[in-house]
């Protein structure tokens, strides 16, 4: 069932930035610059 | 061999912000991945679940910018059940949400884009996977995915499939489940409406069931061996 999240990102950050797969991390600057930056609520103490 | 549940649901949606206000801010998941759908990267593919992000309850939406809305429809999935610990969590979500529909043991609502969503108090054995948020008491928080519920206008079409490759169990009239070692989740059907479904924002994408690592190509020879058309193994990210 994994590997789970926690593989890719550390726990304590999940979420915080755009991961990509590694095929479009090429692309990384052009998507950061045209996706529309997303607003999490703040984290709460886990 | 048997799968273990509800792996995650994706759907679509047409606002990635008001998707995490409503997922995030107010159902109080916590946003575990914030990647692109991988057949194009344009756009965000966005993954909510417990603080730990594992499988059982993984929410993802796929956005659309501005996609229209679908709704449910013969052949689709028109409601995810998640679970909720008591009557006082249902009492709790009902003030928090504003309205609903209320029954004994049950809150049927729909998230902003119509995506059909019930929380609703069961009794397991299976951890509840919880995420932590300011506002939200732990004992009232979403625990995971108990059922999704699809449209149908034959049952029985599917019923070889689901009981004899997928190896559920029925469980009433037209429900079945999927009991593993570690989780279990059920799949339901009800009558379809009469018109016709239309994919788009707030409909569901897919849901996916849980297997073990060592036996999902074993699996994928079974669903094959039953006449379904799986895809190859694809590594996600």
């Amino acid at each position: 069932m994994g590997p789970g999240f926690a593989v890719d990102e550390d726990p304590a950050h999940l979420g915080e930035r755009l991961v990509l797969p590694p095929k479009f991390e090429g692309l990384r600057a052009q998507l950061e610059s045209t996706l529309t930056p997303l607003h999490a609520p703040a984290p709460a103490p886990r | 061999m048997k799968l273990e549940g509800i792996h995650h649901v994706s759907s679509i949606t047409g606002d990635a912000q008001a998707n995490v206000d409503f997922y995030a801010g107010t159902l109080g998941l916590r946003l575990v991945k914030k990647t692109v759908n991988q057949d194009d990267p344009t756009v965000y593919h966005l993954f909510y679940g417990d603080d730990k992000g594992s499988p059982g309850l993984d929410l993802t939406f796929f956005e659309y910018p501005g996609a229209r809305p679908g709704r449910a429809g013969r052949g689709m999935i028109h409601r995810i059940v998640l679970r909720v610990g008591s009557e006082d969590a249902l009492d709790f979500w009902e003030r928090r949400l504003q309205g609903g529909r209320r029954s004994r043991g049950a809150l049927e609502f729909s998230d902003p884009e119509g995506l059909g969503l019930e929380l609703r108090v069961v009794a397991t054995p299976d951890a509840p996977l919880t995420a932590s948020h300011p506002e939200i008491p732990a004992k009232h928080a979403i625990q995971g995915f108990e059922e999704v519920r699809a449209y149908t206008s034959s049952p029985d079409a599917s019923r070889e499939l689901l009981e004899g490759a997928l190896g559920w169990e029925r469980s009433g009239d037209t429900s079945w489940e999927a009991h593993g070692d570690g989780r279990a989740g059920r799949y339901a059907y009800d009558v379809a409406p009469g018109h016709h479904g239309m994919p788009g924002a707030g409909t569901v994408h897919h849901v996916a069931w849980a297997s073990l690592d060592d036996q999902q190509v074993a699996w994928r020879d079974r669903v094959i061996a039953a006449g379904a058309q799986p895809t190859p193994v694809i590594d996600r990210y």
